[in-house]
């Protein structure tokens, strides 16, 4: 009895430990960073290489040091803080306890690794010469064991162990002036990568991995340009009870995967698959007692992690504009966790986003071309691609509609269907009476049976020549039911709604007063014109509060065309150190998110960036509209943290370019004393300098305002500061 | 690793698209709020082009009151500037200067006394104050924050060149009768000897100036600014009122003293500056 007890006391403290480790993916939130932040993302570029210029490489000499050190480090760093990386989250965690096991007998290698994450469902894996190992999501949410996994993570640490970063670089210095380089260089890497599988075989036989799963792992990497899995999209997928798509606007033919393992890689970095397989083989075949596992770890932990990646790929897939993709991954989700809000939101984020596009003319570019269509997903590119615009309002609009009706308390949700409202009267032509207040099957029935859907009942390839025309007449006469048109039949309950047509009606009242603001403006006279004009651009231009959140500036310093990475760093700070400055002479409060600032604010002030960094991105995708930040829950966060929507980003660009030609000076020779005008004015106003900032609201996830300067001179602290006096005195509210 | 670009190359592509302020409606905000500028320069003034390559260009300087040959490399003077900002991009100033220049008519000159006996002279160079009177306005990019930074300076205005009169030394030349040996005599104005310059007659010079200036203030502080730059500054008119048709006592000799202040004023091409602003 005892024993029964102490097993319900384990029970009881063991299972929320087991609810904590595995995540919530009914209420999944975008992977973040965790725990201590590493030094890899605090310190400044220009230590690091001082640091490793100290340590120095036998391989090079004193020049390319410095040229291997610069380049791989502000190439590192430029990625390490782009936003996409991620540390202590579970999948970095994951891998670094498979590193650990692969080099259980080299423990002295793997404390020289780190071990990040980068948010892309591009499936890769690398190791940089400073010892950190990346993994993508893409690659992660694509493989079927751990063992998979390991054997990339072997070959990666034989890249590191075997210095192939470097010695690339070497052979690359020395052979600059080689003809058809390329094809050299590749057979140099490629050389490097069938060594990484070889010495990579080696760790993943010791720890004890499965011989089988090393040639599907190569089967992952052939097929990971494709969808996770494999499954067919059914073609009642969007029917409801207020919904009906007709079968036959999906397309009845199927997209044949071609992907092949003998494919040319004269000029590729990797081998291809075949050269890769049948290299290895033998080095599997020399190695007997192969303990065969699939998963040394737990393959509870790597479905899990696998997942996580899986859910991932859905916001990824609409941070990179591929909606379809984003929609098909999540339905591929949805069987397991029909439950998920998250799924429910990412859905109505990739439908909206999608309305925007198709209204825009641009939706191509989210849907996949006809030649790059394969697999299964195909069959939701191609309905999507056949949709014309009212097709997709409606769709839009019935999935917003229903998923915010079934989560009425969701904040996002309601704000996704609110903005598609506005979208509808303001950028579409999208009006109620033209659609139907019976369903689809209501019309059907209602409508004699010659007059039905033509295409649908009665194929019109049948009959004589004359009975085509004269059923085709019936259907264009509009007294049919034309499953072609079947989105007007779509929303006759959104359409009674009094709630959606109070939304509906508002934002056309708003448009309308909008207008007639305008027509007002007009009509006056010159001097009240602009006195208005003036008016409504203060008002369009001031901050909501005097408080901004300054994201980590950048600055790009160009010398003889190439960026020159130290001052650029060096500017920075100044930069940043301006804006604080401008912001304390102006009396707006600014909360600094920077590279400085995160060893205060640590790993709470690293996610808060990268989420900032993705809504600019995101927001600058396209410049013809303005999406929906997809991190929207997070974005809350930052503005209930911060009680502030201002976020600023700033650029700056500078270059030294007198412009002085040949030609100039010859002529200003003959021509004296031009040459002595020429050459002062031409030095003088050499320096070319472009300071570019953005507001971003992210309470509306929109842009502000932007100021663009370009002015001749040279960006040092005091003219930046002045720069930005000016800007933050224009901006700021005045009670 | 396309995908893994850094935003800075989006922002960019973005900002390129982007509407850019409008910049008629933006205020006017100076340098740090601050938009009236008072500018004092160094300003140094380099006819030395024309004293290197010209080798007639010789002259003297006294020491000891001896005429010892010396060559005029450059002319200095101050500037003195006040303006106001009036827009981003848009200044007016007035500019007042002092140049302290040099003057030499020639190597060798006949002077003669009042009893018609003429002497071989050479003169010391006379010292001339030119003053400036420049009204400009001071333009730049659309972006600019006057008075911080580049800026094109265009002005149309006055410059006064005064002879300065002094105890000058100057030389007579005389040769033995019998030896044919040159005798070199130095002499002051003090002396009352002949007076080479008559200080009397010589006038004003009066030149029409139209300038353009490159000036770069470059901020130290929030007050202060570095300022440096280029003037370019043509100088027009007359020579002198005279034509040299005297031929009496010094009247010959004060006429070309005169027309070497002109000749001098118009080699004066190129200003090179350097000072600090103050803004306020």
């Amino acid at each position: 009895m005892e024993i029964v007890k102490r097993l319900v006391l384990f029970l009881w403290c063991a299972l929320p430990i087991c609810a904590l480790t595995q995540p919530d993916f009914n209420n999944y939130t975008p992977i973040l960073s965790k725990g201590q932040i590493p030094a890899d993302f605090t310190q400044e570029t220009y230590l690091k290489i001082k640091a490793e210029l100290q340590n120095g490489r036998e391989e090079l000499n004193r020049l390319q040091e410095k040229v291997f050190f610069e380049g791989t480090n502000y190439a590192i760093d430029e990625l390490l803080h782009s936003g996409l990386v991620v540390y202590g989250d579970p999948i970095s965690e994951y891998v670094t306890a498979i590193a650990q096991l692969l080099l259980k007998d080299d423990i002295q290698t793997f404390q020289k690794l780190r071990f990040y994450t980068i948010k892309s469902n591009i499936a890769n894996a690398f190791s940089t010469d400073q010892g950190i190992l990346f993994v993508t999501t893409g690659l992660i949410m694509q493989l079927s064991s751990e063992a998979e996994l390991a054997f990339i993570i072997a070959h990666e640490i034989a890249h590191f162990v075997k210095g192939h970063v470097v010695n690339t670089f070497d052979w690359r210095t020395k052979n600059r002036y080689l003809d058809e380089q390329i094809e050299h260089l590749s057979q140099y890497v490629q050389e490097h990568e069938l060594e990484a599988d070889k010495v990579g075989l080696e760790l993943y036989y010791k720890a004890g991995y499965s011989s089988q799963a090393i040639n599907s792992t190569f089967d992952v990497l052939m097929y990971s340009y494709l969808p996770f899995d494999e499954k067919p999209f059914p073609t009642s997928y969007f029917n409801t009870a207020q919904l009906f798509v007709p079968a036959n606007l999906f397309p009845t033919q199927k997209y044949p995967i071609t992907a092949i393992e003998d494919y040319d890689d004269l000029n590729s970095s990797h081998p291809n698959i075949k050269r890769r397989k049948s290299s290895i083989d033998p080095e599997i075949v020399k190695r007997t007692n192969w303990q065969e596992s699939l998963f040394k770890l737990s393959d509870s932990q790597f479905y899990s992690v696998r997942t996580l990646a899986r859910f991932e790929s859905v916001r990824l897939n609409i941070l990179d504009v591929n909606y379809a993709d984003a929609l098909y991954t999540i339905f591929l989700l949805e069987s397991d966790y029909p439950q998920s809000i998250y799924l429910k939101r990412m859905k109505s984020h990739a439908w909206l986003n999608f309305m925007l596009y198709k209204n825009e003319n641009l939706s191509n570019k989210t849907i996949r071309k006809e030649n790059e269509l394969e697999g299964e997903s195909a069959t939701l590119h191609v309905f999507l691609k056949r949709l014309n615009k009212d097709g997709v309002n409606t769709l839009a609009l019935r999935t917003l509609y229903d998923t915010y009706s079934s989560n009425p308390k969701d904040i996002e949700l309601k704000t996704l269907y609110e903005k598609l409202v506005v979208h509808l009267v303001r950028n579409s032509h999208f009006k109620i009476d033209d659609y139907s207040t019976l369903t689809f099957q209501e019309a059907v029935k209602k409508v004699p049976e010659a007059k039905k859907d033509t295409a649908q009942l009665q194929p019109l390839n049948t009959g004589s020549k004359y009975d085509r025309i004269k059923k085709t007449k019936i259907a264009v006469d509009g007294q049919a039911v034309d499953s072609a048109k079947f989105y007007l039949y779509g929303i006759q309950d959104i359409i009674k709604d009094s709630s959606f047509l109070r939304l509906y009606k508002d934002e056309v009242t708003r448009m309308s007063d909008e207008k007639k603001l305008d027509e007002s403006i007009v009509e006056m006279s010159r001097k009240e014109r602009k006195a208005a004009e003036r008016e409504l651009f203060i008002e369009n231009n001031t901050l909501k509060s005097n408080e901004i959140i300054v994201v980590e500036p950048s600055v790009i310093s160009y010398r003889r065309g190439s960026i020159d990475y130290v001052k650029s760093e060096k500017l920075e700070r100044v930069f940043s150190e301006s804006i604080t400055q401008a912001g304390e002479l102006t009396g707006i409060k600014t909360y600094p998110i920077d590279s400085r600032s995160l060893n205060q604010k640590g790993t709470a002030g690293y996610n808060e960036r990268s989420v900032l960094i993705t809504l600019l991105n995101q927001l600058s995708a396209e410049d013809e509209m303005t999406v929906f930040p997809v991190d929207f829950q997070q974005l809350q966060t930052i503005l209930n943290d911060y009680g502030t929507s201002n976020v600023l980003f700033s650029l700056v660009e500078h270059t030294y370019n007198p412009g002085i030609t040949f030609q100039g000076i010859f002529t200003s020779i003959f021509v004296y004393p031009v040459l002595l005008v020429y050459l002062p004015v031409a030095l003088l106003t050499g320096n070319h300098t472009q300071m570019t900032t953005l507001i971003l609201d992210i309470q509306t996830g929109t842009i502000q305002t932007g100021i663009n300067y370009y002015f001749k001179d040279n960006p040092k602290k005091m003219q930046l500061g002045a720069h930005m006096y000016d800007i933050f005195t224009n901006l700021k509210r005045h009670e | 690793m396309n995908d893994f670009h850094m935003t800075a190359k989006q922002f960019i592509l973005f900002v390129i698209c982007m509407p850019t302020f409008l910049w008629g409606q933006q205020r006017n905000n100076g340098f740090y709020g601050k938009k009236g500028v008072f500018q004092i320069d160094y300003v140094m003034n380099t006819p030395m082009f024309n004293n290197i390559l010209n080798t007639e260009a010789t002259a003297f300087k006294s020491e000891n009151d001896v005429l010892v040959k010396q060559k005029d490399y450059v002319n200095i003077g101050y500037r003195l500037n006040a303006g106001y900002a009036f827009t981003r991009n848009f200044a007016l100033l007035f500019e007042f200067g002092q140049e302290f220049s040099s003057a030499y008519p020639a190597a060798y000159e006949f002077i003669y006394d009042q009893t018609g006996y003429g002497y071989e002279v050479r003169h010391e160079m006379v010292d001339v104050f030119t003053y400036f009177f420049i009204p400009k306005i001071e333009v730049a990019t659309a972006n600019a924050l006057l008075p911080m930074g580049l800026s094109h300076q265009i002005g149309f205005g006055l410059a006064y060149s005064v002879v300065q009169n002094k105890d000058y030394t100057y030389e007579t030349i005389g040769y033995d009768n019998f030896t044919g040996e040159q005798i070199i005599t130095p002499h002051k104005y003090s002396d009352t000897y002949i007076d080479p310059i008559s200080f009397a007659q010589i006038r004003p010079i009066q030149k029409t100036v139209i300038y353009y200036g490159l000036n770069v203030r470059t901020p130290l502080n929030k007050s202060i600014l570095l300022s440096y730059g280029l003037k370019y500054m043509l100088q027009l008119g007359k020579a002198s009122s005279t034509s040299l048709a005297g031929n009496e006592g010094n009247e010959r000799y004060t006429e070309m003293v005169e027309r070497a202040v002109a000749r001098h004023r118009a080699l004066s091409f190129i200003h090179v500056n350097l000072g600090l602003s103050y803004v306020f």
